[in-house]
């Protein structure tokens, strides 16, 4: 069984400003816990260092993680969503990109 | 009346000398020789009033010829030549509006002929006056139509399509810029792309151009995760699959099995009273069919047969205790019949020995496997479970791997379409921003100004034509010293005297040059003389030399006809017989004359 994951945040940020990124996973097993992970994977340098979150599921098998983050600019960056749990499920990644001004 | 005999032969030398037509030998040719490199550096040959250019000899007077100006390359240009007299030798201004009435002034097109090196435009020149000064330009336009547009715009957005940045920079317009150019070059234009392509940015970044990037982008990142999931996920299945061939043990020990009522039923379950006829005809045909088809094992056949023993017992049997009485002997004689080492899966069709399915998992598939193992474990005894466990667990893992990565690469795949729809949407805002009239506009404007620009240039037409011509012609004169004053027609002959060389092959109409310049070319001065001496009623004419000596001004109406008017000079001798006294007298006269330069018209005639 696939789990989905949904990422969040705005379209365009200011360079330098924190912002919040907020990741939703669905599709986990109820009870169990799953760690989320925000990456930057395109943009100015420094890239934004990895985040990761460790998220209870709850009984409808989704759980969720909110991230603070801040980026270089200006340019246009990418973030990756994923996650993982101990009974090695996949969870379909997610990405989005954000403007940074 | 035979005096005037002459003159129809006369009209007729002068039809015939006016109707002689310029010749059209093969026309010369003149070369433009830019003083510039071509293409010029940015800027070279800007503006109106530049003369970048000269020519390989000196225009031709009189005579059509053409203009050749070598213009190496591809690119795709339009040429037009303006040439237009000047006063003098130095050209200070540019061509005149295309309205102008100025006489001799040509607009031309020019033609291309040869590729690549070997291009040259051409134009074929009317005549041009004698003894003139000439300017010329040609204004070179690149003749883009719209298709050359699209391509451009196609090629400019195909070097950008691959962009990790998104073009959200200032560090953009240099990309948009070498795009522009390498586009041009393609197409072999040379052009300053700066306006075009700092347009065709802002028109980008309007069109939310970064923004499809950045979805491009995002598709990207999130395939490449995928990959690398479908890679892990490979590796996970090719694990699990080793895992399950590696499985020591088939659950076995039992009687063999068969599959009826939905699963596999060890054949020993079926030594019940119960057991429908058609289940025992079922399960005798399948072991008689894995007997036939399947490896040697005495088990098959030997369960077959006792089932078969059994089935007839119990369709003899009508009492119950006949039929419980006939279990008990199956059941007994069951004991001494042999066990299977390992049990056999069910494929829709036949059995299968397990170790078959334990090569080739996939061939049945490890979901039916587990299917019919959990069924068949709760009438395992405890040892045989026990292996059968651990064969549903590694077949669950199998079939969790094997649909994981169905999962992961069909995910891939929906990501794949959707990163080349992203990528067709980036595309063709890029092409959209490229295609915009404002960017089209500044490209032309910019081609012409620094890929081409203007040639401009003077020259002279040689004096090369007569100041002197013969002339024949008829007068009317008014001899005086007679009682009366009467009108006297004769022939004449004699030699015109221009003060410039005369063109004959501009139409009167179309002669330029100064005020004074246009009446010299009409006007000369006639000396000659009348054939015959006139006659005057009642006097003796003496000849003064020739016959008549005569003098004049004439103005030519044409190139050959002219009009005439001086004076005739004769003597008379006196009343009186007996005296020797001669008077000079000029008779007034005008008259209508050939202005016959023998010269041009035996060097122009057609051959």
């Amino acid at each position: 069984m696939a789990g989905t994951m949904t990422l969040k945040m705005l379209d365009t940020v200011e360079k330098d400003r924190t912002f919040q990124a907020s990741v939703t996973v669905q599709g986990a097993k109820p009870g169990s816990d799953v760690t989320v992970r925000l990456e930057q994977k395109r943009g100015a340098d420094p890239l934004s260092a990895p985040q990761c979150q460790v998220a209870p599921v709850d009984p409808a098998g989704q759980a969720s993680a909110v991230f603070d983050v801040k980026l270089a600019g200006p340019a246009t960056a990418v973030l990756l969503a994923s996650a993982s749990d101990p009974a090695g499920t996949y969870f379909r990644p997610d990405t989005k990109s954000i403007e940074v001004e | 009346v035979t005096r005037l005999r002459w003159i129809p032969l006369l009209a007729g030398a002068l039809l015939a000398l006016s109707a002689a037509s310029p010749a059209l030998a093969d026309d010369p040719h003149v070369q433009i020789v830019s003083k510039s490199p071509l293409p010029p550096q940015v800027g070279a040959a800007r503006g109106v009033g530049q003369f970048n250019a000269v020519t390989d000899s000196e225009f031709p007077a009189g005579t059509p010829f053409v203009l050749d100006m070598p213009l190496p390359g591809k690119s795709p240009v339009a040429a037009m030549l303006h040439i237009w007299p000047n006063a003098e030798r130095e050209c200070k201004n540019g061509a005149p509006a295309a309205a102008s009435p100025m006489r001799q002034y040509y607009r031309l097109g020019m033609s291309a002929s040869g590729v690549d090196k070997d291009r040259v435009f051409s134009a074929r020149v009317p005549a041009l006056q004698v003894d003139q000064y000439f300017c010329f330009a040609v204004d070179l336009s690149m003749s883009l139509a719209d298709d050359d547009f699209k391509e451009i715009a196609r090629s400019a957005a195909d070097r950008l399509k691959n962009s990790s940045q998104c073009y959200t920079t200032d560090k953009s317009l240099p990309l948009f810029e070498a795009a522009l150019q390498g586009a041009l070059r393609q197409k072999g234009i040379t052009a300053q792309p700066e306006p075009a392509a700092d347009h065709a940015l802002a028109q980008y970044r309007l069109a939310q151009g970064p923004k499809k990037c950045g979805d491009v982008l995002a598709s990207d990142v999130k395939i490449e995760e995928i990959g690398n999931e479908v890679r892990a996920r490979d590796a996970k299945l090719t694990k699990s699959l080793a895992a399950v061939k590696a499985l020591p043990q088939p659950p076995g020990g039992l009687a063999p099995v068969v599959f009826v009522q939905g699963g596999l039923v060890p054949v020993s379950k079926l030594l019940a009273a119960g057991t429908a006829d058609d289940t025992l005809a079922e399960a005798i045909r399948q072991l008689r069919l894995r007997e036939a088809g399947g490896p040697p094992d005495e088990a098959f056949p030997q369960w077959a047969a006792a089932l078969e023993t059994f089935r007839g017992e119990l369709a003899r049997s009508s009492a119950m205790i006949d039929k419980w009485n006939a279990v008990d002997a199956a059941k007994k004689a069951a004991t001494s019949l042999p066990k299977v080492p390992a049990i056999d899966i069910w494929d829709d069709q036949a059995l299968v020995p397990i170790r078959d399915c334990q090569q080739r998992p996939e061939a049945i598939g490890p979901s039916k496997i587990v299917v019919q193992l959990e069924r068949l474990t709760p009438d395992l005894d405890p040892g045989p479970r026990k292996i059968a466990d651990e064969w549903i667990r590694a077949l669950k893992a199998l079939r969790d791997a094997r649909e994981t990565l169905k999962t992961v690469t069909d995910d891939l795949d929906k990501e794949t379409t959707l990163l080349a729809e992203r990528k067709a949407g980036f595309q063709k805002v890029l092409q959209e921003a490229w295609s915009a009239e404002r960017v089209q506009a500044a490209l032309v404007v910019e081609i012409q100004a620094t890929d081409l620009g203007r040639k401009a240039g003077f020259g002279k037409t040689p004096a090369a034509a007569n100041y002197a011509s013969v002339d024949a012609g008829v007068l009317v004169g008014f001899p005086s010293g007679g009682q009366h004053v009467e009108p006297w027609v004769t022939p004449y002959l004699g030699f015109n005297f221009y003060l410039v060389p005369v063109d004959r092959s501009i139409p009167m109409g179309e002669l330029t040059g100064s005020g004074w310049g246009k009446v010299a070319q009409r006007v000369a001065i006639t000396l000659g003389t009348t054939l015959i001496a006139p006659s005057i009623t009642g006097r003796t004419v003496k000849p003064a030399f020739v016959p008549g000596p005569l003098a004049a001004l004439g103005v030519r109406l044409t190139h050959y006809v002219r009009l005439t008017g001086g004076g005739i000079l004769y003597k008379l001798a006196d009343k009186n017989p007996a005296s020797a006294k001669e008077t000079f007298y000029v008779a007034p006269f005008g008259g209508l004359s050939a202005d016959i330069d023998l010269v041009h018209i035996l060097t122009n005639q057609r051959l």
